[in-house]
């Protein structure tokens, strides 16, 4: 995907607010890419979702238990140590171009939540000729990357044995 | 109506909060009339009775032994269901059973055997599939539109705590916990939109309100199906602030996605709530409406029950062993649906 979702500014704003307290204390995660594309969805998702999970709940070890689809449709649920639950789903879906479909994430805290659209923000175009939408603004902060691949290779082991997998991000 | 010339009568067991939505939908039919009401508080039954212009009845035999109650809607606490369940159908009333069907898997089986030998009716109140949004969704399923599933993810976040400590719902002895007492709305949404039973579930809960509380009011509930795929139901009683109303459905196919967005139905509010989107009036009506037209339908035999009965036992099957996963900390497997 061209446009790095962690750079988005509803993102980095919500993270400002989890980091604030603004919410309470971050209890849950909720997280779904899916995106118009080829290949396994979680090689080509998975860091950029692990990024953004872990730039929220900061660096932790966690249960998780996943499930994938033939074509590399991966779902999971993990509860942190510090009790936080998160669940992700990253699907592609085969055609062209290459863009996503769904980009959201929800951030659940004791005292409020944030929903970002990460997709956002853009302009809703209607004509007679039909609809389209044109994204505006300037990417916010980038999150520096961090590798992913241990908790990659978990997701990916729990979804193949069927059962829950200890990991860190 | 049909070839029927009269409504079919029916009576409600429980006046408390559920009922009042049955009793509204009646209201609203022609196919059904309500004729009676009980409930272990007398006095209110006759209240209510006095204002719905029908029956009004102490006990659950006086109920059942009034012939005009052809059908009967049990709208108790839950863990009075399998027992009232039995007694109703032995009656040879048809029955339709706010959700959950039992508290236990052999419960949900019992009551349905009971059914079945008697050749009644037997409906659960999974009310959520006939809402406007639910139908929309398995329209374009069926459609064929997004492909075939392989994710759901259903997102039924409130902020209102069940009052009282001593609520039955906060006792998982009386209620069978979070899972069973509204977890197996989503369930059964996720089974319906997904084409087949559930196989596993992993499930994470959290005291979100109080650690005293003894019941998960925030419920993430992961199911794993045969076909690779999945979905996460998410059921919360604790959100704050206690105005929240959050409601998320979304199903990904292999050729694209239908999502139904917190704010899909175009109304928003800036009130000293904080910004809230409205639901579109009567959207909630309808839904009970049709609930109870499909119940009549499958008791004249004119249509099959919905959802099938082995879709209410199978939403127990997966509740209970959603509890039990939230006691293990594992991934629990799911037995063949009945």
């Amino acid at each position: 995907m061209t446009v790095p979702l962690t750079t988005q500014p509803g993102f980095t704003r919500a993270l400002a607010a989890v980091r604030g307290a603004e919410i309470g204390l971050l209890r849950a995660v909720a997280l779904d890419l899916v995106a118009v594309g080829e290949g396994d969805a979680l090689r080509e998702l998975g860091p950029e979702a692990i990024e953004l999970i872990r730039s929220a709940t900061g660096p932790v070890s966690v249960e998780l238990q996943a499930h994938a689809t033939a074509d590399g449709a991966t779902t999971f649920l993990g509860r942190a140590s510090h009790g936080i639950a998160v669940s992700a789903h990253l699907s592609l879906v085969a055609g062209e171009p290459r863009e996503y479909l769904r980009a959201t994430i929800r951030l659940v805290g004791t005292h409020g939540s944030v929903l970002v659209d990460l997709l956002r923000p853009l302009l809703d175009v209607r004509t007679a000729a039909g609809a389209r939408q044109v994204r505006f603004g300037p990417p916010g902060t980038q999150i520096p990357a961090a590798d992913a691949a241990d908790t990659l290779s978990a997701i990916a082991e729990s979804a193949r044995s069927g059962r829950a997998k200890s990991t860190t991000w | 109506m049909t070839e029927h010339e009269s409504p079919l009568g029916v009576g409600i067991v429980g006046v408390g909060g559920i009922a009042l939505s049955h009793m509204a939908a009646l209201r609203a039919m022609t196919s059904a009339q309500l004729v009676a009401v009980c409930d272990v508080d007398a006095a209110r039954a006759t209240e209510v009775a006095h204002l719905q212009r029908c029956t009004g009845y102490g006990s659950l035999e006086e109920l059942l032994a009034d012939d005009e109650v052809e059908a009967v809607i049990v709208c108790t606490p839950n863990m009075t269901h399998e027992q009232l369940g039995v007694q109703v159908l032995r009656a040879g009333k048809h029955l339709l059973m706010e959700k959950p069907l039992a508290l236990t898997s052999d419960g949900a089986r019992t009551v349905a055997a009971e059914a079945t030998a008697r050749d009644l009716a037997l409906a659960v109140g999974h009310s959520h599939r006939f809402s406007d949004q639910s139908l929309a969704i398995r329209e374009l399923i069926d459609a064929g539109d997004i492909g075939t599933p392989r994710f759901v993810r259903i997102v039924m976040n409130g902020g209102w705590i069940w009052p009282g400590w001593q609520a039955w719902m906060l006792n998982p002895e009386l209620s069978g916990g979070h899972s069973l007492h509204n977890g197996v709305h989503l369930v059964d949404l996720a089974s319906w939109w997904m084409g087949e039973p559930a196989t596993s579930v992993f499930s994470v809960g959290q005291h979100a309100t109080s650690e005293a509380l003894e019941i998960h009011d925030y419920l993430v509930m992961e199911l794993g199906f045969a076909s690779g795929g999945s979905a996460v139901c998410e059921i919360s009683r604790g959100e704050r602030p206690r105005s929240t109303g959050y409601l998320e459905l979304t199903v990904v196919g292999t050729d694209g996605i239908a999502a139904r967005t917190w704010d899909a139905e175009g109304v928003l509010a800036w009130t000293d709530a904080g910004l809230t989107a409205w639901s579109v009036t009567g959207s909630a009506d309808r839904t009970f409406v049709r609930e109870l037209e499909a119940f009549v339908a499958a008791a004249r035999r004119e249509a099959d029950v919905v959802p099938p009965l082995s879709a209410a036992i199978h939403a127990v099957d997966i509740a209970v062993a959603s509890e039990e996963s939230l006691r293990a900390g594992r991934t629990i497997e799911i037995g063949a649906p009945a």
